[in-house]
């Protein structure tokens, strides 16, 4: 089981590249790896089955809350990611020009991860 | 041509409907260079019923990409078929491709498919899982044998065309060509197309991990020897310019 510190070690390890992006490459399984982590963080808090993949997870409708938050946030990434992924090839200028919007979304998920409480308390 | 340039537009289907060697997994991969029109449904060019992924790029984008000899477009003017273009864009992208030096990014690439690696042993500790993190590395392999064939002199971009190619020159066995090509299925896992080919395990990513860096040392190797032909291309030149 991994712990609330390694998940926002992995966020902030890919917001602080953002500044010099040594490759959009790399930078997207960052992301993917991110949002695998906080969702399945946040699984484990909402007691529902921890994703194996980087996939938009299904919220049971009675949850709520910080753990909840979370998963939207998860969620919200997935997709303004996929919008900036080529299939074919990963270009580092529309990375540049998509980042913004992608570097807030991480500050949310940060913000998130971190306001959630210890697993089990 | 009804269009000014900068309207114009072209749109090709490459990989492996364009080769002719698709299978169940396939998926149907579809160019656009310049902006299409609303109008222009890209599955009615097509007439499998199949929904397209479509790789879409400015023009400035594909001009940058030609700047640097991009890979992407190298398999685009090896094995592409043009569709449909209005406005004069079959022709703009054509030039594009015909002067298209040779890819100068490989260098990096590999330091990104060296630094995914390291990415992957550390994901065993920090909340990711198997099945990730084995397709991560499926990825990498793929990307990998993609760019060995093109080193090597022999480009080739089939799912598994490039790995057996570039498997068989750098000394892997038949059934670790196998393994690499069963790795790529977990990223076909992770997209929804295929089931996972074995249930994924920590040790199966430790193990992986060494085996696709093993395959990167090889590719280093081809990097090294085609820097040097390019070299020696360059001196020739100059000797025949003197």
């Amino acid at each position: 089981m991994h712990s609330k510190k390694d998940c926002v070690k992995l966020i902030e390890k890919v917001r602080t590249n953002a500044a010099d992006p040594e490759s959009a490459y790399l930078l997207r399984t960052r992301i993917k790896r991110s949002i695998l982590s906080a969702a399945r963080l946040a699984a484990e808090q909402l007691d529902i089955k921890a994703p194996r993949l980087p996939a938009p997870v299904a919220l049971p409708a009675a949850a709520s809350g910080l753990a909840s938050a979370v998963i939207v946030s998860c969620n919200g990434l997935i997709a303004k990611t996929r919008e900036l992924c080529q299939p074919s090839e990963a270009l580092d200028s529309r990375w540049r020009k998509g980042w913004e919007e992608v570097v807030k979304e991480l500050e949310v998920l940060q913000a998130a991860v971190e306001a959630m409480p210890p697993h089990g308390g | 041509m009804s269009h000014p340039q900068h309207a114009s537009y072209t749109v090709w289907m490459y990989g492996s409907r364009a080769r002719g060697d698709y299978d169940t997994l396939s998926d149907l991969d579809i160019f656009v260079a310049g902006q299409r029109p609303q109008g222009l449904v890209l599955e009615e060019l097509v007439s499998n019923g199949q929904a397209p992924s479509v790789s879409q790029y400015s023009w400035p984008e594909v001009e940058a990409m030609a700047a640097y000899g991009s890979l992407f477009l190298h398999h685009l003017r090896l094995e592409g078929r043009p569709l449909v273009e209005d406005g004069g864009g079959h022709s703009r992208l054509m030039q594009l491709l015909e002067n298209l030096p040779p890819y100068g990014l490989f260098r990096r690439d590999i330091r990104a498919f060296h630094l995914t690696i390291a990415d992957v042993q550390e994901g065993i500790t920090v909340g990711s899982s198997p099945d990730f993190e084995l397709s991560v590395l499926g990825t990498v392999i793929r990307h990998a044998s993609v760019l060995a064939c093109y080193l090597l002199g022999s480009p080739c971009f089939g799912r598994t065309g490039a790995l057996k190619r570039a498997g068989r020159e750098f000394g892997f066995t038949s059934s670790e060509v196998q393994g690499f090509a069963d790795l790529y299925r977990f990223r076909l896992n992770e997209e929804g197309r295929c089931p996972a080919p074995f249930p994924a395990s920590w040790k199966d990513v430790e193990q992986w991990a060494v085996q696709v860096m093993t395959f990167l040392i090889h590719l280093e190797g081809a990097a090294d020897a085609f820097e040097e032909r390019l070299r020696e291309a360059d001196r020739e030149g100059t000797d025949q310019r003197r």
